[in-house]
């Protein structure tokens, strides 16, 4: 039995916005990504496993509960992170901690404490003037200390440095080795490819696809750009590779190929003179547009 | 069906606002009934008779009429209603606006036992204000007006003020249950009740615009009822009334609204 199931959820808000006909089933211990550019409606999804959103048509269950209404027994054991965070002002970060930990019944700090230190942060100040990352971490605290079964995490690393990025994605790590299940949303492909076991990607409300996070992960085509000192170079590449951009004036090439060609390339590439090699990091709608064409804009 | 931990944070919050309002309030209470003297006012009433001045004045030899048209029909009106004004916003619509009601809907609390929470300390509070404030005038005029103090009349004078304000709040609270931003849940509350203050005022101006007293609220406070001592029991019904309606009406609202947290 899948943990999250959302059956047909829709709800629009018109114009063309909201979230149509949305079905995903999350089984025990999966983590899930769910991908989409901003306004596709990830936000919008994780509301309605909160219960703050009634569907217009269609379900948001929780371990077969109905997310709108049956609350308090979901939110027992789900930990969730919201988008937008947002604290009262008129709290230190220590007292709002405490305050939901007494409304969830919980006595044992000593976990909450480890998260403290393991994000490095000291929340015994007002939470008015903390910053964008502080109070991100504040809220991964919230989400975690009580150890839920199930997490439900609206972009969780934004705002954080990427060496918390790290820090958090091993603390994701622990939990889905303790049996978490976990719905994660982003617009990062890298995050959600790096943590989850499969991803669902949302554009304008539709789910566009489902798939793999393995199969992704080696399908992928990876862009190269590369410097080369000599003409003769960029001909040897043209050679193997005769799909690559060149560029005769400044020697360069970009070069996007799948993962089981790496090898022809450093093999070609060992024989030239390079003045540089770098990855080039994709935005999402790149992605798209690579894996699923014209898909991608309908 | 309440939450400790968030009725103490309410307590916490609005401790200010209360302070202030109740201090305001007493400050005043003291003043007025210092200020009468049963002498002064005869001249003041022979003076200002038929007068719009008079109008507003009306009645005023004793201490208790006294206070009924000047404390009870200005600053006790005023200063409580922009306290629910205030706090009724910052209760539920701020908190939605804001965003941080959703860490509360994170926990497993239902959202009627949140709403109901925040009712009982909105009316507790104002309970508690006008307990000190009667309590503080039949103490300031026990040193100050010996034996000039009718303590029923005076009593039902205050009783009747905090169920005109519970309605009040009712009103404030409602709208700040119904809307989802602070701006809306202000002007709402803050609008209707206001609008209710400046008719009031206007229907003593002149007996001709009399019928603008089914525009307000603030008609079924009527202080001279109280003090002739009979026919009030029906307004206090009905402000009851309304207190107990509106609070329904924006509890009920906000247990099945969407929340965009
Ligand atoms: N309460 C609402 N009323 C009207 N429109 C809304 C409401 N909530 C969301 N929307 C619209 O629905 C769409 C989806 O919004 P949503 O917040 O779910 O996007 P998202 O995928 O979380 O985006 P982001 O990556 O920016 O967080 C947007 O076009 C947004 O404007
Ligand atoms: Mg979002």
């Amino acid at each position: 039995m899948s943990v999250i199931t959302l059956e047909n959820l829709t709800k629009d808000f018109g114009n063309g916005r909201g979230i149509f006909d949305v079905s995903i089933a999350v089984r025990k211990g999966e983590c899930y990504g769910f991908l989409g550019p901003n306004g596709a409606g990830k936000s919008t999804t994780m509301r309605h496993l909160m219960g703050f959103y009634q569907p217009q048509s269609g379900k948001a269950m929780i371990e077969g509960l109905d997310c709108w209404g049956d609350q308090k027994h979901i939110q027992q054991k789900v930990g969730y992170l919201p988008g937008e965070i947002a604290f009262p002002e008129d709290m230190t970060g220590k007292s709002y901690i405490r305050m939901i930990a007494k409304m969830r019944g919980m006595k044992d700090f000593s976990y909450e404490k480890e998260l403290e230190d393991f994000f490095e942060i000291n929340p015994a100040i007002e939470l008015k003037r903390m910053s964008k990352g502080m109070k991100q971490k504040i809220g991964i605290i919230l989400s975690f200390m009580h150890k839920p079964e199930i997490l439900l995490l609206d972009e969780p690393s934004s705002g954080l440095d990427p060496l918390m990025q790290n820090k958090f994605i091993d603390l994701m790590d622990q939990f889905k080795k303790a049996g978490t299940t976990i719905l994660l949303s982003s617009h990062m492909f890298e995050e959600v490819e790096r943590t989850c076991d499969r991803i669902g990607i949302i554009k304008n409300g539709k789910m566009i696809r489902e798939v793999d996070a393995k199969e992704l992960r080696h399908s992928r085509l990876k862009t190269f750009r590369m410097e080369c000192e000599d003409e003769t170079d960029l001909e040897r590449i043209l050679g193997k590779f005769p799909e690559a951009e060149c560029n005769m004036t400044t020697h360069s090439v970009i070069l996007s190929l799948p993962d089981s060609r790496i090898n022809d390339l450093i093999a070609v590439l060992a024989g030239c003179k390079l003045r540089f090699l770098k990855e080039e990091k994709h935005t999402l709608e790149e992605y798209f547009m690579q894996f699923y064409g014209g898909d991608a804009n309908d | 069906m309440i939450s400790l931990p968030i009725l103490i944070q309410d307590i916490k919050s609005n401790f200010k606002f209360w302070m202030a309002f109740t201090m305001v309030l007493c400050l005043f209470m003291t003043v007025m009934i210092n200020v009468f003297t049963p002498a002064t006012i005869g001249s003041l009433g022979a003076a200002t008779n038929g007068t719009i001045v008079g109008n507003l004045l009306g009645g005023t030899s004793t201490l208790i009429g006294f206070m009924a048209n000047s404390f009870y029909t200005l600053m006790a009106i005023i200063f409580p209603m922009l306290y629910s004004i205030i706090v009724g916003n910052r209760l539920v619509a701020e908190k939605v606006d804001h965003g941080d009601m959703s860490g509360l809907l994170s926990t497993p609390t239902k959202r009627i036992t949140i709403v109901m929470t925040k009712a009982i300390y909105f009316i507790c509070s104002l309970v508690l204000m006008w307990t000190v404030v009667c309590l503080l005038g039949i103490g300031v005029s026990h040193i100050f007006q010996q034996d000039e103090l009718d303590l029923n009349t005076f009593l039902l004078m205050n009783a009747g003020c905090l169920l005109f304000h519970l309605a009040i709040s009712s009103i404030c609270y409602a709208a700040s249950c119904i809307f989802n931003y602070s701006k809306l849940s202000m002007a709402l509350g803050g609008g209707i009740t206001l609008f209710f203050y400046v008719v009031s005022m206007i229907v003593k101006l002149s007996d001709d615009l009399d019928v603008l007293k089914y525009l307000t609220l603030n008609t079924l406070y009527d202080t001279a009822k109280i003090i002739e001592g009979e026919g009030y029991g029906a307004n206090f019904i009905i402000l009851t009334c309304i207190g107990i309606l509106l609070y329904t009406v924006g509890i009920t609202v906000f247990c099945k609204k969407d929340l965009p947290l």
